[in-house]
């Protein structure tokens, strides 16, 4: 990079008042000596103060709301606006869920036997019915295990033997066969 | 902050649902653990033809021309009897796994029912009919099936005694001791499921060592 490149690069941050002070005394020497570079440094001071003085450094009236419009469209147009949950809605939603739950657990729950000293025979009798009806349920369904377990026993032909009092019909017996075809 | 908040939502839903789970009581047997698993009925039948085809080769060989049709016959019962080897251990297998996941929910049944949710649900689904059960004679399910027997009589018993109850302590024992037939209700359903398990594993074991053996005579 020859002198006039670097001056070229340095002329913004210079302007600006932002160049080192190392670096300001060379920038200033190059452009007292190199008439191209001068020209260039005049002639950019001079735009600037020309802005200056047109006010172009502020926005003029107007500008943000038209900017504000533009950004609240491009959001209506795709990207949804953040929302953001204050702490008194979630309380407020929080406190909506608990009753619900609430409600849901008084309706549903199975109603509490009564304490002890409230019972009465009525309701003693109720509960041993319905002890005898689960009872019958399960009796019933144990006998649905064991005649499925049947079915699975009949087709075991040999097999470690059935268990101890195991009920066991007369199956096929694979084995039998296979005795009779070598005889 | 935002974070917070959604967990703090989240936490509450769990909470109501958890309040609405406890309040319910416990499920009867899920649909897809009762009767017998298509695939192991499936088995099944296969097996049924299997050994009517064995019969039919087994009267076939006294009959055979010569040597050569005896021993096509007997190669035909051989690759039979390998093929009801696998199905029966196929079969076990599935019951084994099926029985397992129904011991797992007898014994979630046992540990959440109360004498509450019996009385309900006789309420709701009035008492069942009153078929006459087949008597328990033997099997794994015999001794639950005894002792459940037994917890009835019980019952039968205490409703008598309970029409005549005079006192509140009378009636509070009474009270106590339908919920411990209660408990031996459920404690026997759990005994049952338990005994189909090892029952099962047995013949399952057995099974296997079967199906190597007409897997090595092969």
């Amino acid at each position: 990079m020859n002198e006039c490149e670097r001056f070229q690069a340095q002329l913004g941050e210079y302007l600006l008042g932002g160049l080192p002070m190392a670096d300001r005394a060379a920038f200033e020497r190059h452009a007292a000596q190199c008439p191209k570079c001068s020209k260039e440094l005049t002639a950019t001071r001079a735009t600037l103060a020309a802005l200056d003085r047109a006010g172009i450094g502020s926005a003029p009236a107007g500008v943000a709301e038209a900017v504000a419009a533009g950004v609240a469209a491009k959001l209506r147009g795709g990207v949804r606006p953040r929302v953001r949950l204050g702490w008194l809605s979630v309380a407020a939603a929080a406190a909506c869920l608990a009753i619900a739950a609430l409600g849901v657990w008084l309706t549903t729950r199975p109603p509490q036997p009564p304490a002890a000293a409230q019972l009465s025979n009525e309701q003693l009798d109720i509960e041993a019915q319905a002890v005898e009806a689960h009872a019958r349920a399960l009796l019933r369904q144990l006998d649905e295990l064991r005649q499925e377990h049947e079915a699975v026993s009949r087709m075991m032909g040999g097999g470690p033997g059935p268990q101890k009092g195991d009920e066991r019909t007369e199956g096929p017996a694979p084995p039998t066969g296979a005795r009779r075809a070598r005889s | 902050m935002r974070k917070r908040n959604r967990l703090a939502i989240v936490g509450l839903f769990v909470a109501a649902a958890v309040l609405a789970a406890e309040a319910l009581p416990p499920r009867g047997m899920p649909a897809h653990l009762r009767g017998m698993a298509s695939e192991a009925r499936e088995a099944l039948g296969q097996i049924h033809k299997i050994v009517e085809q064995q019969r039919a080769l087994a009267q076939q060989a006294p009959r055979a021309k010569n040597a050569e049709a005896r021993e096509a016959i007997f190669q035909q019962i051989r690759g039979n009897l390998k093929r009801i080897a696998e199905l029966r251990v196929r079969i076990l297998e599935i019951q084994a796994a099926r029985a397992r996941a129904r011991l797992e929910w007898a014994r979630d049944h046992a540990a959440q029912l109360r004498l509450s949710h019996v009385v309900l649900a006789m309420k709701q689904f009035g008492g069942g009919p009153r078929a006459p059960e087949a008597p328990a004679t033997n099997g794994p399910l015999a001794g639950a099936k005894r002792k459940v027997e037994e917890a009835l009589s019980r019952v039968e018993a205490l409703r008598q005694k309970a029409a005549k109850a005079a006192s509140d302590q009378e009636r509070a024992n009474i009270r106590q001791e339908i919920e411990e037939q209660l408990r031996i209700v459920e404690n026997q359903r759990v005994a049952g499921f338990e005994a189909i398990v090892s029952a099962l594993d047995e013949r399952l074991a057995w099974a296997r060592r079967q199906a190597a053996e007409e897997e090595e005579k092969r």
